[in-house]
């Protein structure tokens, strides 16, 4: 039985496709009925500093789910206003908690903060993220097959956390999926612009910690 | 202008125009995620500007593990059910 906290901005065209995913992954989570998690959601506007450390203050989560814009030292929330910085002297706050940043470039330097800092692990990625879509207004980002390439692996890590897995076998799991998928583009008639992100982001994939955490 | 840069130029805009008119890239950018057309990929690699540097040299990455072989040491731990 797990507190899971999810943010999910959704602001602009790219967060917007992501909030599908976020959603989709909420209700997997929700729908382990014999896990028991409990979601805890920030969204839209709801997305700021204050809140996240409200909600992290009073429910100690056991797994964050960061979803946004990220540079080597920040994390976004929503409009891009900062919510975690390596700066700021409260990360302690994040101890014991399992931190998944789909974002850009945290892992380079802020995620290495948060873990010495006592969050147990962190999973992110330490270069710019990418993902290519091709999501007409009104249709459901999950169902599009180019989203799909990057962002099934990517979200397979929170969904096999609440599962049980440790954080070294979810992300192990996830590194697969970017790799089949990456294999099944080579052989099929995906463009080389999206193989090449999708190399990029498998490269910088990367997890921080302790990887024999549950949550 | 740099011959090499010049030549990578090409291949990258040879791969854009065989890329789908209605994809759309989402990349981390130092002041937000910004999410670009095909046709706008193309203009900045056209343009050879700060971005268009950068994807161009993100697609010659990708293109150079081929040939250092880290693509296929990538690939080749994958156990594929037959």
């Amino acid at each position: 039985m797990a507190t899971v906290l999810i943010t999910d901005p959704a602001h602009d065209e790219a967060t917007q496709v992501l909030s599908g995913w976020i959603q989709s992954v909420a209700g997997y989570i929700t729908s382990l009925k014999s896990k028991g998690h409990t979601i805890i959601g920030l969204n839209n506007s709801d997305v700021t500093k204050a809140n996240l450390q409200q909600a992290v203050d009073d429910n100690n989560p056991n797994l964050i789910m960061i979803n946004g814009h990220g540079t080597s030292d920040v994390l976004f929330g929503h409009n891009d206003h900062p919510i975690i910085e390596s700066s700021e002297t409260g990360n302690s706050r994040f101890n014991n908690s399992i931190i998944h940043a789909l974002a850009c470039a945290a892992a380079r330097n802020l995620g290495s903060i948060l873990v010495a800092e006592g969050a147990t692990s962190f999973i992110g990625y330490n270069e710019d993220f990418h993902f290519y879509h091709n999501v007409k207004p009104g249709d459901d980002p999950t169902k599009d097959p180019m989203c799909a390439l990057f962002l099934e692996p990517a979200y397979d890590i929170p969904k096999s956390l609440a599962d049980g897995l440790t954080v070294a076998q979810a992300f192990s799991k996830s590194q697969t999926m970017y790799q089949l998928n990456l294999l099944s583009a080579l052989k099929g008639n995906v463009p080389q612009t999206v193989l090449a992100s999708l190399f990029h982001d498998i490269q910088s994939h990367v997890v921080l910690g302790d990887q024999d955490s549950t949550i | 202008m740099d011959a090499r840069l010049v030549k990578e130029k090409e291949i990258v805009l040879a791969q854009l125009m065989a890329t789908s008119p209605s994809y759309k890239l989402s990349i981390g950018t130092p002041t937000g995620m910004k999410t670009y057309t095909t046709e706008q990929l193309i203009q900045h690699v056209t343009e050879l500007d700060d971005f268009g540097k950068q994807f161009i040299e993100m697609q010659m990455d990708f293109l150079r593990s081929f040939q250092s072989g880290e693509i296929h040491k990538l690939l080749s731990n994958l156990q594929v059910e037959a």
